[in-house]
């Protein structure tokens, strides 16, 4: 299996934050998303592929290239999109074109168009003119108009209506056809993860909580809904975390560790998070 | 690299017509006063202010974080800078020239004063683009506010012909006919200045590129 992207014990050291033991390997023709509370290190795992901060600790690999190892061809091959659009909101569609096609040797006039037009961006106004909707999706259309191989997002989806961001993950899926794609994806909209992503990485606190295929994840968690009493029965190591109510409790619990008679839910992303973040250790 | 210098001068562009408005006013003025000097003065300013403002826009707009993210380079960002304030130079300080030659008819006058904006603005720029990378673009136009407030007391004190004449003692009479007998000709200073200027532009690029390199973002 080849990565587009690797993390390797990496580590970044703040006065107040620790960003500890990152490991991380994203398969091409995969995405990934990466989830965890605000503050929980997301866009400093992505600043660190990006080379924006400098590591402490660690090694990271992006489409084969160290990442602290400028490549003018290995950063033509990735398409970024932050949770703002940092193009100047001075220009129209057609500037934006002009400075880009000047700065990616491989850059796709007719693609960046036709997604323009697809995203329904107009083309004779200033960019200042737009919805914050819309500039994401002109960030989006930008990070797709290049030919790149691995896409990097960075809660890209935040602020677009649920048709539109439909229509974003769509577009994803589509990229990821060609196997030698790779798309790593923060967000907060689990549900959105839990649609397009084969894998799931949970940070919290600096430190992954949990690195695995999603599938995978939600087949071998399960939720345990029941009285304190009740949760007794379940066997110790079987429970990962624990969430106390006044009506009761319930436990995030490895199916394969429980027998049959428990009925559990199926988790979601969101479920999993609040348990790794709320829950106590029984 | 095209994109880069392409990305600034449109960004820069209104800056561009309000500025070269207030340049032609000076212009203007300086025809009915006999006095090129004003507009030299205006040039040099708009040349200083030019990348300081390129600067605070790529920082409003997170223009860095994401640049970076591009097929460019940390050293290409900073050259770029330079680039501009070069090319800015050789455009304003063209209009400039030809204006003091066309106003005075006298060529020396016309390079002596070019040479001296030339200078002055490449000074500036050297100090200031360093220290805008260092502690961003407000703090930086403080040292360029400040920077503008020494240089005038300079030339002030300059031709009022105080500091030459103490420091050369060669020279007494500074400026004036005398430094055409003296050992140390007009023309000659103003190629000192000339490579001066552009020795610091060249240690300024350096230590630009050392800041940037380091910069988080």
């Amino acid at each position: 299996m080849t990565y587009a992207l690797e993390l390797r014990n990496v580590s970044k050291h703040y006065a107040k934050f620790d960003l500890e033991d990152i490991n991380l390997a994203l398969p091409r023709g995969c995405i990934m998303g990466l989830i965890g509370e605000n503050g929980a290190g997301k866009s400093t795992v992505i600043k660190l592929i990006l080379n924006l901060i400098q590591r402490d600790g660690g090694e990271i690999d992006v489409l084969d290239t160290p990442a602290e190892v400028f490549s003018a061809e290995r950063n033509a091959a990735i398409g970024v999109v932050t949770d703002e659009c940092s193009i100047p909101d001075q220009f129209s569609l057609k500037q934006v074109n002009d400075i880009m096609q000047d700065i990616y040797p491989n850059w796709d006039k007719a693609a960046f168009f036709q997604l323009a037009e697809q995203f329904r961006l107009p083309d004779k106004v200033r960019i200042k003119t737009y919805s914050r909707g819309m500039k994401m999706k002109l960030s989006i259309a930008a990070a797709l108009s290049h030919h790149a191989q691995l896409l990097i997002l960075d809660e890209a989806t935040s602020g677009l209506d649920p048709v539109v961001r439909d229509e974003i993950l769509d577009l994803f899926l589509e990229f990821i056809q060609n196997e030698n794609h790779a798309v790593l994806m923060a967000s907060h909209i689990t549900s959105d993860l839990e649609k397009v992503c084969d894998y799931i990485t949970y940070i919290s606190k600096g430190r992954i909580e949990l690195s695995m295929e999603k599938d995978r994840l939600l087949e071998e968690y399960g939720i345990f809904k029941g009285s304190e009493e009740q949760l007794l029965d379940i066997p110790e190591d079987a429970i990962v975390r624990v969430r106390r109510h006044p009506y009761g409790a319930e436990a995030l619990i490895h199916r394969e560790g429980v027998n049959g008679a428990f009925h559990t839910e199926r988790p979601t992303l969101e479920s999993i998070m609040l348990f790794f973040n709320k829950g106590t250790q029984r | 690299m095209r994109g880069l210098l392409k990305k600034d001068l449109l960004l820069l562009r209104s800056n561009f017509i309000g500025l070269t408005l207030f340049a032609a006013l000076y212009a203007v003025l300086g025809y009915f006063s006999d006095n090129a000097g004003m507009l030299m003065g205006v040039l040099a300013v708009l040349v200083m202010m030019m990348p300081a403002s390129s600067l605070q826009y790529d920082e409003y707009y997170h223009w860095n974080r994401y640049v970076l993210t591009m097929p460019v380079s940390r050293k290409m960002v900073v050259q770029s800078k330079y680039l501009l304030v070069l090319m800015l130079l050789c455009v304003t300080f063209a209009v400039g020239f030809a204006f003091t030659f066309l106003l005075s008819g006298d060529i020396e006058e016309a390079v002596f004063s070019t040479v001296v904006m030339v200078c002055m603005s490449l000074f500036m720029t050297a100090v200031s683009i360093p220290c805008m990378l260092k502690w961003g673009s407000n703090r930086g136009r403080v040292i360029i506010i400040l920077l503008c407030g020494v240089f005038g007391v300079f030339i002030g004190v300059f031709s009022a012909g105080i500091v030459l004449p103490m420091q050369l003692e060669v020279l007494p009479q500074m400026p004036g006919e005398a430094m055409k007998e003296s050992f140390i000709t007009g023309e000659m200073l103003q190629a000192l200045f000339l490579l001066g200027s552009a020795l610091a532009t060249v240690i300024s690029y350096k230590i630009s590129c050392r800041i940037y390199e380091k910069k988080e973002f």
